[in-house]
């Protein structure tokens, strides 16, 4: 039986979750993935939700009661029957199934909006992306793959952020990460993350004892009610500055071996670091199930 | 008039352990009455159990609630399995069993719903039920009722064109609140379905049709319950095609074409007995080596 590693990604809709967990399952290894689109949950479809009002940022529109039950069905190690919500129609499209794999990443607006959801995670990310960036990518996706007007696009935008503010922001109170995406004038890609976990979390504080703070970029700040220790990554890499990253934070060779550019952007450095992260979590839940299984014998 | 559902809600240990008594009481049944069809009412009784104790919005108590759901055996030979289901449902008393296909009685060789209660339809001429089916979903949705219809269908009830008609005209309706269930055993009177009529793949026809298909293991609560549950979230109508086994559960009748329209002799029925009580006492051991792990 597999016992999965969930990682639950929040973020506002156009943010660029969906990037991150499609790199993120290419560097875990595709068949070791599974993602879950909060989005199939979506109870109403595009033409119910206008008639009555809400946006899908709205919790009503979204049926997170059958999630919390397939999530928890998953972590019994049972497959699920889950809805498929067609985003070029507004529809739902035939349901399929959902089998437990090594690792069950959730992304949407809502993953871990209760507490009985977020209780479920091994891991809870909350993807923050500048305003500025996020404007442009989801005027860019949403005209291209769904279907909208850029006038649609900008006045979604305008409409929703009230919906952002109460229902998808708040989440971040609930997250082990935020991961922030800002531009950079440093990087050749423009864009530059903050990483940031919360003082009391372990797992940071000791990666960050054994860096070289003349190096890297690490201070805290407040977030959300919390203290943060930030890591900042503004700039391209090169294999050195790698190897020395992968010092502080021991992220194996198989995955080092992944990333082969000759300037690493920091965007693929931070899918690195995260991937490096969860792959620890694994780890850790295997060697626990070793133990349970040897005392069972 | 109340609400009717039953809101107690059986465990899939527990509705294995209602499906195996249903199937001993098929088989006595039609031993009993020394005529019927053991091989497809077998089939479906792992389907017919996941409907009545976790699906169906019915109680035995108010057989006649506008808002229970809707069940229609449109393959009608299966009523065997359908009036041992009943039977252990509520509506019918567990006497009424014993006079399967006597004259006079209210259970015959094919259900009647002006004597059964809990009968929706009267079936038995193949290919009619889902066409009944699509009428009352339809008149749900007139109504602004909230009640649901689920059809179960033979494989090879699909050969007719009736069937295809009312598939058509419920993607017509977008009828949301009608299931169709496929009992796919791959065996007709006259032979493997392939043979007679072939109907591969089933699947792309239901969906040609503009139906939403899932394919699932119909033996398997895990799978058929989801599946079943599924209704509520899709914008079509939903067919369910359930690989099954034809005579599941007795060694003898397993996948045996022999078996559609056959009665078991008196040792046959003992030798059936004799299985189904070793599925149980296996079931027990099983049981209880876990519970001292």
């Amino acid at each position: 039986m597999v016992d999965p590693v969930f990682i639950g990604i929040a973020g506002d809709s156009g943010a660029g979750k969906s990037t991150f967990v499609k790199d993120i399952a290419t560097l875990l290894g595709k068949d070791k993935v599974r993602t879950i689109s909060f989005d199939d949950y979506h109870s109403l479809d595009r033409v119910e939700r206008k008639a009555v009002g809400i946006t899908p940022l709205h919790p009503r529109a979204n049926n997170l009661g059958l999630a919390i039950e397939h999530l928890f069905l998953l972590k019994q190690g049972k497959k699920v029957l889950k809805p498929v919500y067609d985003h070029s129609t507004g529809n739902f499209g035939d349901p399929e199934w959902v089998v437990p794999m090594p690792y069950i990443i959730c992304e949407g607006l809502h993953p871990f909006f209760f507490k009985s959801l977020a209780e479920l995670y091994d891991m809870k990310v909350y993807y923050d992306t500048e305003m500025d960036l996020k404007f442009n990518w989801k005027v860019k996706r949403d005209t291209a793959e769904r279907g909208y007007t850029v006038e649609q696009v900008a006045k979604e935008i305008r409409l929703r952020q009230r919906d952002i503010r109460n229902f998808v922001e708040p989440q971040c109170a609930l997250a082990d990460i935020i991961i922030k995406l800002k531009i950079s004038k440093n990087s050749s890609s423009a864009i530059g993350v903050d990483w940031k976990e919360p003082v009391d979390d372990p797992w940071i504080r000791k990666c960050l004892k054994s860096c070289n703070f003349d190096n890297w970029k690490c201070f805290t700040e407040w977030h959300a009610g919390r203290k943060m220790n930030v890591f900042g990554i503004y700039d391209d890499l090169n294999q050195e500055q790698l190897k020395e990253l992968s010092g502080i934070f021991s992220i194996s060779r198989d995955l080092l071996s992944k990333v082969q550019e000759k300037e690493v952007v920091p965007y693929r450095t931070m899918l690195l670091l995260f991937a490096a992260r969860i792959k620890q979590i694994r780890a850790a839940k295997d060697k626990d199930n070793e133990v349970v299984l040897k005392n069972a014998v | 008039m109340p609400f009717s559902r039953i809101v107690y809600k059986p465990e899939y240990e527990e509705l294995e352990k209602k499906a195996l008594i249903i199937r001993k009481n098929v088989i006595k049944m039609i031993g009993k009455a020394q005529s019927g069809h053991p091989g497809g009412s077998l089939s479906c009784v792992d389907i017919l159990t996941a409907l009545y104790f976790r699906i169906l919005r019915i109680s035995p108590k108010y057989p006649k609630d506008p808002e229970r759901d809707r069940f229609v055996l449109s393959k009608g030979h299966a009523a065997p399995a359908l009036y041992a289901t009943l039977a252990e449902t509520g509506f019918i008393p567990y006497e009424w069993l014993d006079d399967l296909r006597k004259f006079g009685s209210p259970l015959q060789g094919h259900p009647d719903m002006k004597k059964v209660p809990g009968v929706e339809m009267s079936t038995g001429s193949l290919g009619q039920g889902l066409s009944v089916g699509v009428g009352m979903a339809l008149a749900a949705k007139i109504f602004e009722s909230g009640y649901r219809v689920f059809v179960l269908l033979g494989d090879g009830e699909c050969q007719e064109g009736q069937v295809w008609e009312a598939a058509m005209s419920a993607s017509h309706y977008k009828l949301t609140n009608i299931v169709a269930i496929v009992d796919r055993n791959r065996l007709q009177i006259d032979g493997c379905t392939e043979d007679v009529m072939g109907i591969d793949p089933i699947g792309a026809k239901w969906k040609a049709f503009g139906w939403t298909v899932i394919e699932v293991d119909g033996h398997d609560f895990l799978e058929l319950i989801p599946a079943l549950e599924a209704i509520s979230y899709t914008s079509k109508p939903t067919a369910i095609i359930a690989n099954t086994v034809k005579g599941k559960g007795v060694c003898f009748m397993e996948n045996n074409v022999d078996w559609h329209g056959k009665a078991p002799k008196q040792d046959q029925l003992e030798e059936a007995l004799k299985g189904f009580d070793e599925i149980e006492f296996m079931e027990s051991e099983d049981v209880s080596l876990d519970s001292k792990n």
